[in-house]
């Protein structure tokens, strides 16, 4: 072949064009096997994905079901009692007896006890609640258990009788002493139709005496005697003994008070339910009508109780301010456009350790409900990675100058030697070592469901995070002039998401302070860089500890 | 490409390695073919990014060679020489070339790139890029006229 050296081009052109070379077998063995891995491993982090996915759903899911489980019905209740509170007819007639109470209390001072008719146990049935037999009942304080029917049962005389004695005896005696009024022997609670006794009464108001005084005043009932001598005093108890046959109480009423009796069930002297015989004699008091005076009373009292519950259990807003050591551990991934030998996740798995890590944050929770709350905030996080002693070598940065390049799985850092001549692309040198510390600012989301035992919350949650990056830095120690040279690292990515899970346990102080604790997992949805050789997920697990404040 | 991967490459081991990792990218990113261009030329270009890629990465490994080369008066001054390479002759004296003139000379004869691409593959300049071929050319010449006296030689005394 003759051929001129001058065109030598063409002459390894022409020579190389069609030449052909078998490839040896056991190349295509392991690219065989290599590509099977690789699909493996595809799938593999595809499904875990999946699996991940799935996970986060079947928690929302779950949470969500716990939520409509536990709460829905009794929010159900809560409204339709609160609906039956805000019945127009019920409105309607607490407005009557507020009212009517006003007015009475009003006349009471201008009323003649002579003029009052003789009340006897048979005109209890028929009188109707005018003012002036609704005068003698004490403001909010008095309790209707009187059925007309069993005013005249002598076990109920004995019964109310027993409970008049011993719970108004005391304040009816103690207001007679005071303003020193002889009472008869067996007056019982009659004189506090006496307005100078009742008036008396009427500032002792503790829960025992206030139902002791109440159902004092149906005691009168079973004491004909004492009425004939003391007419005038009757009107009183009979006001509240006929509010039963109110032509408008409906059933809607009954049952509405019915409820609140109920409720308000364990506040009552044992003796009203104790000594109450069987039906056919007198009802219990829980199924009996109550007055709306007492119905009132008895929501400001369950009302109280509900804020004191709360107070204990869960607060609308709190907040919370925690420190956290934490746990870093990154997963890797290739990047096939940009990675090679040397500048894979291997490499970064051989050459760097994770540092210290740490997040502080301030949370706000809001609760939801009783048992589920959401909370959210700002989260400082900071990572640090150390980089173990390694050659580096010159190459072109982005603004086309040469200079040295740390390839990390963070991203990539350049140096430009201070000292000395600008090296040329493929330069290297040797550095001791180098920390990347890179810090967030975390947004959270997350749901907590709240399990109280005593003192103690239980929260395990789930939620999400939006880091934003704030900070990056790389120092890193020259061999050569043994300096330290910091530069800012390039790759990576404005913000990235993760998800966590998490247990929390607080302790409550008091009803506004707790302490507690909360392992957390967090874990990364999206990379922390981008168009870099290895994709960095940057996982956490940490161990929150915060003082919670209830607002 | 085998034969690709042979060019770049200093050793037949290391071109294996190039065209297994190199298939591997094309299996990895096959749905990313489009149908603009012939499958042959994606999957060649796929050979030679690999193939520049491990030499950047290598790249603080490659001595830069100071060639002493011998004067070529003796070659200008035969204006043909007579050289009767086989093609596995001339792949044997690529391969032998020093990394940074094989890249160079690979790219812009077989490959068919210009000399501002190449110094953007390689992150060179474009003057380092020609120097380098002229290097390499010459290089070539050399070694085939040594081994082509050599010949002459050999044939004078067998």
């Amino acid at each position: 072949m003759i051929k001129n050296l001058h065109d030598i081009d063409k002459i390894f052109k022409e020579g190389l064009e069609d030449h052909c070379e078998p490839v040896p077998s056991s190349v295509w063995e392991s690219l065989n096997n290599d590509l099977d891995k690789k699909q493996a491993a595809h799938y593999r982090e595809k499904y875990f994905r999946l699996k991940k996915l799935a996970l986060l759903l079947v928690l929302l899911v779950a949470f969500s079901g716990a939520y409509l489980f536990y709460f829905y019905p009794a929010t159900r209740k809560n409204s339709s009692i609160a609906a039956k509170k805000t019945n127009p007819v019920m409105n309607a007639k607490d407005q009557t007896a507020s009212s009517s109470a006003a007015a009475n209390k009003n006349t009471r001072s201008a009323t003649n006890q002579s003029q009052l008719p003789a009340v006897t146990t048979s005109q209890q049935r028929t009188i109707e609640p005018d003012k002036e037999n609704e005068i003698m009942q004490p403001a909010g304080n008095g309790v209707l258990i009187t059925d007309p029917k069993h005013t005249n049962n002598s076990v109920q005389k004995i019964s109310v009788e027993k409970t008049a004695n011993r719970f108004q005896k005391l304040s009816t005696e103690d207001v007679a002493v005071e303003k020193n009024i002889s009472l008869p022997a067996n007056a019982g609670s009659a004189h506090l139709d006496n307005p100078e006794i009742a008036k008396g009464s009427q500032l002792k108001k503790g829960s025992h005496k206030y139902f002791a005084t109440a159902e004092a005043n149906t005691s009168i009932n079973g004491q004909d005697e004492y009425f004939n001598q003391q007419q005038s005093l009757t009107k009183n108890n009979v006001a509240a003994a006929s509010i039963d046959k109110i032509p408008q109480m409906n059933a809607f009423e009954n049952s509405t008070t019915a409820t609140v009796s109920r409720l308000l069930e364990p506040f009552l002297p044992a003796s009203l339910s104790a000594e109450v015989p069987a039906p056919g004699s007198v009802a219990p008091a829980h199924a009996l009508p109550l007055s709306d005076s007492v119905t009132k009373n008895v929501q400001q009292q369950i009302a109280k109780l509900r804020v004191k519950n709360n107070a204990m259990s869960v607060h609308r807003f709190s907040l919370m301010v925690f420190g956290a050591p934490n746990h870093s551990f990154t997963r890797l991934e290739n990047d096939w456009r940009l990675s090679g030998p040397g500048r894979d996740k291997n490499e970064a798995l051989h050459s760097e350790q994770q540092g210290g890590s740490f997040s502080a944050g301030l949370l706000v929770n809001y609760g939801l409900s009783r048992h589920l709350i959401i909370q959210s905030g700002l989260v400082f996080s900071s990572a640090t990675t150390d980089i173990a002693p390694k050659t580096i070598y010159a190459r072109q940065d982005n603004t086309g100058h040469a200079r040295y390049e740390l390839n990390c799985s963070s991203g990539y850092a350049y140096f430009a030697p201070k000292t000395g001549s600008q090296p040329a692309v493929g330069d290297s040198i040797k550095i001791m070592g180098s920390n990347a510390t890179i810090s967030y600012i975390g947004v959270p989301v997350s749901i907590n469901y709240v399990f109280k035992t005593g003192k103690i919350l239980i929260k395990p949650g789930v939620g999400l995070s939006l880091n934003y990056l704030t900070g990056n830095h790389s120092a890193t120690d020259f061999i050569p002039d043994n300096r330290k040279e910091n530069t800012t690292i390039s790759g990576l990515k404005s913000s990235y998401l993760d998800g966590s899970l998490a247990l929390g346990v607080e302790y409550m102080f008091s009803r506004r302070i707790a302490v507690g604790i909360k392992p957390l997992l967090r874990w990364a949805l999206t990379s922390i860089n981008k168009d870099t050789p290895v994709k960095t997920y940057q996982n956490y697990t940490s161990l929150e500890a915060g003082l919670k404040i209830n607002l | 490409m085998y034969v690709v991967c042979l060019r770049f490459c200093r050793s037949r081991h290391e071109a294996e390695e190039i065209l297994q990792e190199g298939f591997i990218k094309v299996f990895a990113a096959l749905q990313q073919y489009r149908d603009t261009g012939s499958f042959e030329g994606w999957v060649r270009k796929i050979m030679v990014n690999t193939a520049l890629q491990r030499y950047r990465s290598q790249s603080a490994l490659h001595a830069v060679v100071s060639l002493e080369l011998a004067p070529l008066d003796h070659v200008q001054e035969k204006e043909e020489i007579i050289s009767g390479l086989s093609a596995k002759e001339l792949l044997a004296l690529v391969q032998e070339l020093p990394a940074a003139y094989r890249m160079v000379f690979n790219l812009y004869v077989f490959e068919g790139y210009q000399h501002k691409e190449i110094a953007d593959l390689l992150d060179i300049s474009e003057g380092t890029s020609k120097s380098n071929l002229h290097d390499a050319r010459r290089w070539l010449k050399e070694k085939i006229s040594r081994e082509n006296s050599a010949e002459k030689i050999k044939s004078l005394y067998l």
